[in-house]
This record gives structure tokens, sequence and C-alpha cells, in this order.
């Protein structure tokens, strides 16, 4: 059963009365981050003119959490001191926060659930994105933290659909994403991308959304750095499964891509996954750190 | 009649707890591939719960911040603290809830991370040697676990987020 058999997916978008939306400042704060021509002044001039953001933003680079020696009062000792990289990871996880913080009954999660999974998958991913020598950990972070943006559009859709795609999955001996796409017509990771592309957002962090489940899927021609990218949130999302933090009905009905291995040029034998996973649970204390920071904000 | 609960403890990844108030709940929360034991004897009141993550410290040098998370470090001590609280092995009503597993069915991964199955063998494996009769189990499948113990009567349940609880 496909409910939505003639719809595209972007008559579905428009369709959906929950689609997220994140605010207009934050949207040409987003924008210009990817730019490579902007400056520093430039971004600031943008922030300022949203004086919400500008607090989140002062708070969180003066909380423990940065343990910066200095306080920062304005947005462009923020830029300079934090620079880049780490200035975007925060205003997408503030932008992220906003969006994720809701409950979705579609996929029996709780206020707060998605918020709880996000923040374990990407400090997750930036400890493994560490251990594995990849260039830009805060983006691993921000991908991880966008990764399940599409179950919020998703929400209305397959609300009161779960039990009918968990069939289909034991049935078909399926993933709950091809069971998704089978009953709904789309599977959270295609809507997901097409709002990240809707909203800007960086090649980056649109394939990692739509191919987080699916490694093996991203094209070929992907440039190494972002399939890289794909496969530590892939297994930053399968650690977080095993923890079950936040976790709705799917479950952990997604496979481990053994594709990763290859990329990422690991032997998983000899208990290496194991011993990461073994890791990755010491650091809760980070983890509820990073969710309060950013809660609290 | 039931007693009305006045106090809820959470049970983390990693801890137990052992406690004789009839007015608690004990709650360990969205478990996956963990594996919770609970422990009631209601010859005098006394229950615990444990929560582990991992069944064997002896993959790493050294147990980490939470040597608790192994199920073979953390489950003997759980016993421990029990007997040293007046455990009655002839009595007591052990459960075992959790270790569920990733997707697998296409076999790709092989056993890669097949976690939650050694946690509960693990689990059963070090009950059955110090002598304590596992009552009841609840493991494996593809969805995570809340588990509530309510220490008035022992009475645990079970549910996987969006289901109603079901006695176990």
């Amino acid at each position: 059963m496909t409910i939505t058999p003639n719809l595209s997916l972007e008559e579905l978008l428009n369709r959906m009365d929950k689609l997220p939306e994140i605010p207009a400042v934050a949207l040409q704060v987003s924008r210009l981050l990817n730019d490579p021509k902007a400056n520093a002044k430039a971004l600031g001039d943008i922030i300022v003119l949203d004086p919400a953001l500008v607090a989140q933003v002062l708070k969180i680079c003066n909380s423990a959490q940065y343990a910066l020696n200095r306080k920062i009062a304005t947005i462009s000792e923020a830029v300079a001191i934090l620079g880049q990289n780490l200035l975007k990871q925060i205003i997408y996880t503030i932008i992220s926060h906003g969006v994720l913080n809701r409950p979705i009954r579609g996929y029996a999660m709780e206020k707060g659930a998605l918020w709880q999974n996000s923040m374990t998958c990407a400090v997750y991913a930036r400890h493994l994105a560490h251990k594995l020598h990849f260039k830009d950990g805060e983006l691993a972070f921000t991908a991880s933290v966008l990764r399940d943006i599409g179950k919020i559009a998703m929400d209305s859709v397959i609300d009161g659909l779960g039990q009918t795609i968990e069939r289909t999955v034991y049935s078909q001996k399926c993933s709950f994403l091809d069971a998704e796409e089978q009953i709904v017509g789309f599977n959270h990771c295609i809507i997901g991308a097409h709002l990240a592309s809707r909203w800007n957002l960086p090649e980056s962090l649109v394939l990692a959304i739509e191919f987080h489940h699916q490694p093996s899927q991203l094209p070929v021609t992907a440039a190494l750095e972002h399939q890289k990218l794909v496969c530590i949130v892939h297994l930053a999302d399968i650690y977080t499964m095993m923890t079950g933090a936040g976790m709705g009905l799917d479950g952990l009905m997604y496979p481990l891509d053994s594709h990763i291995f290859d990329v990422l040029g690991i032997n998983p034998e000899n208990n290496l996954l194991d011993q990461w996973y073994a890791e990755l649970l010491d650091i809760q204390g980070e983890i509820d750190g990073m969710s309060k920071t950013f809660s609290n904000a | 009649m039931a007693v009305q609960a006045s106090k809820e403890t959470i049970v983390a990844t990693g801890e137990f707890y052992l406690t004789q108030n009839p007015r608690e709940l004990l709650k360990a929360l969205r478990i996956a591939t963990s594996i919770v034991v609970v422990v009631y004897d209601p010859t005098c009141g006394l229950g615990g719960m444990a929560h582990m993550a991992m069944p064997d410290s002896h993959i790493m040098p050294t147990p980490g911040d939470c040597p608790g998370k192994y199920v073979d470090l953390g489950l003997p001590l759980f016993i421990a603290a029990l007997n040293q609280a007046g455990l009655s092995k002839t009595r007591v009503q052990i459960k075992i809830i959790g270790g569920s597993q990733l997707f697998n069915f296409g076999g790709g991964s092989g056993n890669l991370l097949n976690i939650g199955t050694r946690n509960a063998i693990t689990a059963r494996t070090i009950l059955t040697r110090e002598g304590l009769p596992v009552e009841k189990t609840e493991t494996g499948g593809n969805k995570p676990r809340t588990v509530i113990m309510d220490m008035t009567t022992g009475h645990v349940q079970v549910f996987h987020p969006g289901e109603s609880a079901r006695s176990l």
C-alpha cells in the first residue's frame, strides 16, 4: 500500500503542515557560512540582525563546553576566536534545536527524544572523525545533528502507519527505510535531503542526510571527503541506535553497511568496532553537556 | 491494595541500584543492545536493577571510566551487593530484558556488533554460575525497550516506543 502514489516529492513537501521552518537570519547566516568568499565582518553584520540568535551564540560560546580562556562579548569576537568551522557548527546546532526539539508522533518520539538522539550521534560522529583523521569533525557533528530532519516532515504522513511499516519490515525482510518507501512512497532520508536543499545547505550535508542509512548507495562520483563524511555519520548512527538514545518505533531496523570499511580504511575484525563502542559509551557526560548547553541557550 | 509510588529512580547504563523501599519505581529507559537484570526477593522486599551495555571487559586494556557497563564486571558486583543485603536465593525472582539487535536480514555485516545477543548470553551464564535461577527473559528483536519495576510487588513491565506496557 502506498498512500501518496500520485504526489511528487515537491507536492508532498508543500502539503505538509508541520514542515520545519528556520529563521530568516539563520538561513542567511547558513548561506554565508558556505561562501568561501564571505568574511567575518559580513557574517557578524548578518547575525546582529537577530538579537535572539546573537544572545544564543554568545551564551554557547561562553559556556563550559568551549572552555575559552576569555569572555566573548560580540559576534565579531566569536567569529575571530572560534573560527568559521566551529561557529558554523554552533549556529547549525542552534537552528536544529528549534526544529528537532518537538514531539514526533509518527515515530513515537516524545518531545526531546529526537534532540537527544541527534546530540548523541553528533558527539559520536565528532569522536569517530577524530579517530579516523577526518579533517572536519565539526562538519561530521553538524551532519549528524541534521541527519534525521526528514522525520519531522514525515511525521504527519507516517502517523498511524508504524505497525504497517513494521509488518513490511519482517514480511519483506527489508530495512525500515525500504519499508517506509514502500508504504509511504518516500523515505525520511529522501525528504530530509530535499528539505536541506531547499534551505541551501551545502552538498556535503545534503548527501549525509540522504545516504546516512545506505552509504553504499552514494553515487560513485561523489568526492572522497563526502563519502568519508557519509560513512562516519552512518557508523555514528549505528552506535547511537545501539544505545537506544531517544529512539522511536523504527528502533534498530537498519543494517550496518559494510561498504564503510573500505571507504574509511578500517578492518572491523579483532573487536575493533566493540572497542570503539566501549570508548563512545564513556563520553556520555560530553553528550549531556552539549545537549544541556544548547537546550538552555 | 496497591501502594502509590513516591519515588522514581532511573538506572542508567553502567549503573546498578538496590532498594527495599516499597514505594519506589525502578526504571531503565530505551534499552537497545544493553541488558537489564531485575531482581526481587519477596521475603524481604529487596529489589534491584543492573543496566549493562557490553558483555566482556577484556576487549579493552582497562575498564575505563565506567566498569559497570560490562556484564562480566557489573553483574558480579550487583550480585555481591544483593547477597550482602540479604538476598534469598531460593525465593528470588530474576528477569533479563534487552539485548536487541541491529537489523541484519541480509547478513551483510555478519556477526559484527552483535553485542545484544552476547550481553544476554553472558548475563545468563553469570547468573547460572552464581546459582541464581532466571525466572523470565525478554531479549532480542530490533526495538528498544523501557523496563519498569514496581518495588511494592516486584511487578515488572516492559514496553517498546509507541506501544502499551506488558507485564513480564
